[in-house]
């Protein structure tokens, strides 16, 4: 009997799981369509706000105007280099970091100071001039690499990756430093095949900072063909400035506020950030299937 | 003592250089130099910069030659009358939003957990993670037509006989609505760290429980729930480092004249004080301060996590 | 004439500097000996600048921005290449590096700084004074404008900029009226209220309330939340009150005062907020940003309004959306004391300085000296009144020609904010000049160095327009410049040119009153403007919407005082003695 109701109860539960699931998807896929239809929809409708989900006067102008733009593309291909490049050192640095930190402070002394010196930097910043007159003395304006390597050393991550590796059964490494392995090889070997979950969590979010970061960009680079993506696009989305008015700007102000334009921008953005958790999501498994030893 | 006792207790600097033991370690130690450097330079170095919160900093006389004034311009943030609540509204809308966010986080994703079809799973994880990429810029402009007294939400409430809400007019309103937008936008993407976590709970542990007679809540509760605990305290922990950090973009886009009192937060505070002149020594000042407060709670939380509940995050 | 004056001293250099030059051996391309005002450096000087480049900047194929007709033409016939230091999407981004570059000292050599940088960069006697070099190197029709452009100003052109008797940068010469707002209605709407176009603001508030009758639930004025700002609904009747907000106006005593605290002001609060009470304006106006501000100006739902005459822009959407929609502007509307006034920001857009680290100060003065008569070489009635006092024209008049790839930019631009500037012209090669470069320089979109139109009252161009309108679109009646703005407005909508004759109309004959402080902020107020801003901002807000009584408005005026406002105005008028 007990077992029915149990059975029963579970598979209520589906139910009502299954339906707020939908739900939940709902409300956030909304927006995006919403997004995607005034994309498609004509300049006047988009501007007045008359588009709902669904498009209004369809038609493809905003993507051509975006897709003939030169500097968008040169942009795209930036933001990609930058974000692969960035990613690659960011889980390089952070597993260097995060590994020898994962040690008690019997193993390796000094490491409750260290991981001080690691989060600091996160608590606390010298401010934007100190840090642009650095990046200007290693001549490292205009340089794609000012927008990589401050900051390449993310202490969220660290500290999350640290008690991932906590969390690994320490047997393991024990029997193979026994049997001679190296540190780096017990890192390399053992270590990083059962912190996937962890890593693919690094990774996006990490992929995801860079293609999202736009500050950087403005500060640090002097002209629009070195701009990433999110610098562009932000620079595309404000407002024109009233003050700097003549009646050539007067056609501008037409084609900037076209909601229409913006929107196609935005797509064209976020879509393939979007695309990039779904590859993802393969590596979130669980990492103790690989010989594990009970506990 | 025994002559090993005594060779241990080998004073000075040798003794300590070799308590290192570093023909072991050097690995170690090796592999936090490389990291170390980077944060060196681009973290610690550009710390200097801190001084000019005590300064009336001028450019053309750099950071030594601008005049030292002390606390000035921590005297004169807080002296303004809006000081106060501009704070406690920082403060109110940044827990509110850290503690709905991780719980709805830490829900939504044990519910995922629960389903049974992959196809559905993954794509209702995707689908969940997209507002995260959504700006409010963007977004804003969609949420004001939505929470208007003629919006969708008003409609439904109208529905059910209620009278309409002006929710982001009024200052009872104000801060619960940015809270549940946050939650909206973030639960999705916060949830992955989680699952993530759970991906990484020994399975043997749920089979021991099923043996054990548990049905699939109580395994939730004393298996899943303990095993990504140590995460939700590392992301609440984190999160109150940052507590000074209200979100500032969302706010910004939001928030007006009807609403300062409850909507006003350090962030906003700092960027109008810097549209009549650039003030770097006062922001600077009121990012020393944000600092300290955060760090003090992030110090305070870490001890107690770890005293109490001997989970160590650091 | 007035500057009669000027030219004396300049004449006297000129022939100093025949003199100079008529004594050196003349290659055949000399046809003549230069004036001192035009100057070509052999060998060729450099000079860094920087820049805003937007996406909408479009350059011939191969160009860019360091890199175009207007460069080139640069070198050759001036000797002047351009560097830029950086170039910023927007207008925020390059301030924030013109700073940066300040902090690292390495400012470029002309540079476009804001009010408040400018009076800091000042201080670290890092500008080179713009007066000086003007004096010394401006030629009669450079000397004619600027002089021209101080009286229309009632000599408040330079004092943004002056400071301990000097003045330290140019400011951008645009259109004046660029700056100009108006009320606007639909008259469409009030043919269909059959009622006449109000000339007061009791007969404004009867078509409101004509209106609501009509139309209930809908709101026929639109407000958008940024009540400080100069182009918002509140100014209707705030003119009609002679109630100012945020500036500085001279008392009996000679003193000043702000404007935001005075009675007027307590005055028209009072009318706003019966206009909210009687819903006239969206009760929700206060979260109505920008964005939204246009949705419903694109929208067409809506009746009034008050805002740039470039909302001529948005109204194409209002145009499309809405059948037989009409606007047109209204003029000030009278208010209790039977009269209305203006008050308006001194008009610099941006500025333009010269940096002491610049080691020929002097060329970008001869570039605008030759910029300008290249670019007014066809206004015949402006050549024969200077060259009657003695300025020798560079540029001949050249027959104008038409651009010949208008198709074929069409098509390959279709959405090019301003097509004409690639467009090709047939011109003779032997005619050069940047008014005959087919990029955008020759429309001022990206200034290096010094740069700007002549600036008049009555624009010529704009002028032109209205006059066309007037005929009956006869475009004849249409400058050059003129003639490209018609084309590409008529293709938009040809609403938008009536439109625009209205507006412009009503401000050609204005009287406006100039904001009296309009220079760098003063310390006290770089500590609590901000405070103060937006305790008006609250105090304001809440009275009109009804969640403050009036009365609030004299509590307002007692910690404006208290936090900050009495010593701002003892600094304010400490500044205005010292300008006197």
């Amino acid at each position: 009997m007990q077992k029915q109701l149990q059975t029963r109860g579970v598979k209520i539960f589906a139910v009502v799981n299954y339906l707020v699931m939908t739900l939940l998807a709902l409300i956030c896929l909304l927006p995006l369509l919403h997004v995607l239809a005034v994309s498609l929809s004509d300049s006047a409708s988009a501007s007045a706000n008359l588009v709902q989900f669904w498009p209004k006067g369809f038609n493809t102008a905003s993507y051509e105007m975006v897709f003939s733009n030169q500097t968008f593309l040169n942009s795209f291909v930036i933001s990609v280099v930058r974000t692969l490049l960035g990613t690659a050192i960011n889980l390089a640095m952070v597993i260097l970091a995060a590994y020898p930190l994962s040690k008690e402070e019997s193993e390796l002394k000094g490491r409750n100071v260290l991981i001080w010196f690691f989060t600091l930097p996160m608590l606390i910043s010298g401010g934007l001039i100190p840090t642009f007159l650095l990046i200007k003395q290693l001549n490292l304006i205009d340089n794609l690499w000012a927008l990589i390597l401050p900051g390449c050393v993310p202490t969220f991550y660290v500290i999350m990756m640290m008690n991932f590796f906590r969390g690994i059964s320490k047997s393991l490494s024990e029997s193979a430093s026994i049997d001679g392995a190296s540190e780096f090889v017990i890192m390399t070997r053992i270590m990083l095949p059962l912190a996937m979950a962890s890593i693919a969590t690094i990774t996006l979010f990490s992929m995801v900072n860079h293609w999202n970061e736009w500050f950087g960009g403005m500060i640090y680079m002097n002209s629009s063909e070195k701009w990433p993506l999110q610098t562009l696009l932000r620079q595309m989305l404000k407002s024109v400035d009233a003050t700097m008015f003549s009646s050539a700007d007067l056609m501008k102000i037409k084609q900037l506020s076209s909601r229409s334009f913006q929107s196609a921008q935005i797509i064209f953005a976020t879509v393939p950030i979007l695309l990039v958790y779904p590859f993802m999501q393969r590596y979130f498994i669980s990492g103790l299937t690989i010989g594990s030893v009970k506990e | 003592m025994t002559t090993t006792q005594i060779r241990k207790r080998q004073g000075g600097l040798r003794g300590f250089i070799k308590s290192f033991h570093f023909e072991r370690t050097w690995q170690n130690y090796l592999m936090l130099l490389i990291p170390g450097i980077f944060v060196f330079i681009f973290s610690y170095i550009p710390l200097y910069g801190l001084i000019i919160a005590f300064q009336d900093y001028n450019p053309a006389m750099g950071f030594w030659g601008s005049e030292f004034v002390g606390l000035k311009w921590f005297e004169t943030a807080m002296s303004l009358p809006d000081f106060k609540y501009i704070v406690r509204n920082t403060v109110t809308i940044a827990l509110g939003k850290m503690i709905f966010t991780q719980l709805f986080s830490v829900v939504f994703a044990l519910m995922l957990n629960e389903l049974r079809g992959q196809f559905f799973k993954r794509t209702v994880q995707t689908i969940t993670y997209f507002p995260h990429f959504l700006s409010w810029v963007i977004i804003g402009g969609v949420f004001t037509d939505m929470l208007s007294t003629k919006g969708l939400i008003n409609q439904v409430i109208t529905l059910f006989g209620a009278r309409p809400i002006f929710f982001l007019g009024s200052n009872d309103w104000f801060q619960p609505t940015m809270i549940t937008l946050e939650v909206w936008k973030e639960f999705g993407y916060g949830a992955i760290i989680y699952l993530a976590a759970i991906t990484s709970i020994n399975p043997e542990l749920y089979e021991a429980a099923t043996i054990d007679g548990a049905g699939r809540l109580r395994q939730t509760w004393h298996v899943t729930l303990p095993g990504i605990a140590v995460t939700i305290i590392m992301m609440i922990t984190l999160a109150l480092g940052g507590i000074m950090n209200a979100g500032f973009d969302q706010i910004f886009v939001m928030y007006n004249a009807a609403v300062y009192a409850t909507g006003d937060i350090l962030d906003t505070f700092i960027y109008r004080q810097g549209l009549i002149d650039a003030q770097y020594s006062l922001s600077t000042a009121m990012g020393l301060f944000k600092s300290l407060i955060g760090a003090t709670l992030l110090i305070i939380t870490n001890i107690f996590a770890t005293k109490k509940f001997n989970y160590r995050i650091f | 004439m007035k500057h009669v004056g000027k030219i004396v001293p300049l004449a006297l250099s000129l022939a100093l500097g025949l003199s100079c030059v008529g004594g050196v051996g003349m290659a055949e391309e000399q046809q003549k000996e230069l004036p001192s005002y035009f100057h070509k450096y052999d060998p060729p000087i450099t000079l860094t600048t920087h820049a805003v480049v937007t996406t909408s900047n479009v350059f011939q194929e191969g160009d860019s921005a360091d890199s175009n007709g207007y460069t080139r033409w640069c070198e050759e016939n001036l000797g002047i290449k351009w560097e830029l230091a950086w170039t910023a999407g927007d207008a925020e981004t390059n301030s924030q590096k013109l700073d940066l570059a300040f902090a690292s000292d390495d400012l470029p050599d002309v540079i476009a700084p804001s009010v408040a940088q400018l009076s800091k960069y000042v201080e670290s006697g890092k500008i080179a004074p713009m007066d000086d070099l003007l004096e010394q190197y401006a030629s009669p029709l450079t000397q004619w404008a600027i002089d021209d452009v101080t009286e229309q100003t009632a000599g408040a052109f330079f004092s943004p900029v002056t400071s301990g008797g000097h003045a330290y940068a140019l400011p951008e010469m645009s259109d004046t009226l660029a700056w100009w707002t108006n009320n606007f209605i639909r008259t469409d709407i009030l043919e269909e209220l059959g009622m006449e176009m109000p000339t007061t603001l009791d007969e404004l508030e009867a078509i409101f309330d004509a209106y609501i009758e009509k139309y209930p639930g809908h709101y026929p004025a639109v407000c958008s939340n940024s009540l400080q700002d100069s182009a918002n609904l509140f100014n209707t009747v705030m003119t009609s009150y002679n109630a100012y907000m945020d500036m500085w106006q001279e008392n009996e005593e000679g003193q000043l005062e702000y404007t935001s605290i005075q009675p007027e002001m307590r005055a028209a609060l009072e009318r706003m907020a019966t206009w909210y009470e009687k819903g006239y304006i969206d009760p929700e106006f206060v979260v109505m940003d920008g964005n939204k501000y246009n949705e419903v100006i694109s929208s067409g739902d809506w009746l009034f309004t008050y805002g740039y005459w470039h909302l001529i822009a948005t109204f194409c959407n209002t145009w499309a959306n809405v059948e037989g929609s009409d606007i047109s502007a209204v003029p000030f509307l009278n208010g209790p004391d039977g009269n209305y006034s203006v008050m308006k920001n001194a008009w610099y857009t941006s500025l333009k300085a010269i940096t002491t680290s610049c080691e020929n100060p002097e060329a970008p003065i001869y570039l605008l000296n030759q910029f300008w008569d290249s670019y007014y070489r066809n206004d015949t009635e402006l050549r024969d009144e200077l060259a009657q006092e003695g300025y020798e024209w560079y540029y001949p008049v050249t027959e104008v020609q038409e651009a010949y790839n208008i198709e074929e930019v069409k098509q390959n631009y279709p959405n090019v904010a301003e097509p004409k500037l690639l467009w090709k012209f047939n011109y003779d090669e032997s005619i050069t000049g940047p008014g005959f470069l087919n990029d955008f320089y020759t429309h001022g979109n990206i200034n290096l160095g010094l740069y700007g139109r002549l600036c008049t009252p009555a624009n010529n161009d704009y002028a032109s327009i209205s006059a066309a309108v007037k005929a009956g679109n006869d475009t004849s009646l249409l400058t050059e410049e003129a003639k490209n703005t018609w084309t590409g407005w008529y293709d938009s909508d040809p609403k938008m040119l009536s439109t625009f004759a209205t507006s412009y109309d009503i401000w050609k004959d204005l009287d406006i009153e100039v904001n009296k402080f309009s220079t760098a902020s003063t310390p006290t107020m770089v500590e609590k403007q901000a405070y103060l801003d937006k305790l008006e901002l609250e105090y304001f807000t809440g009275i009109i919407m009804g969640t403050r009584p009036i009365e609030d408005f004299d509590k307002y005026v007692e910690e404006w005082k208290a936090n900050g406002g009495d010593q701002i105005t003892a600094e304010v008028n400490e500044w205005y003695a010292s300008t006197k």
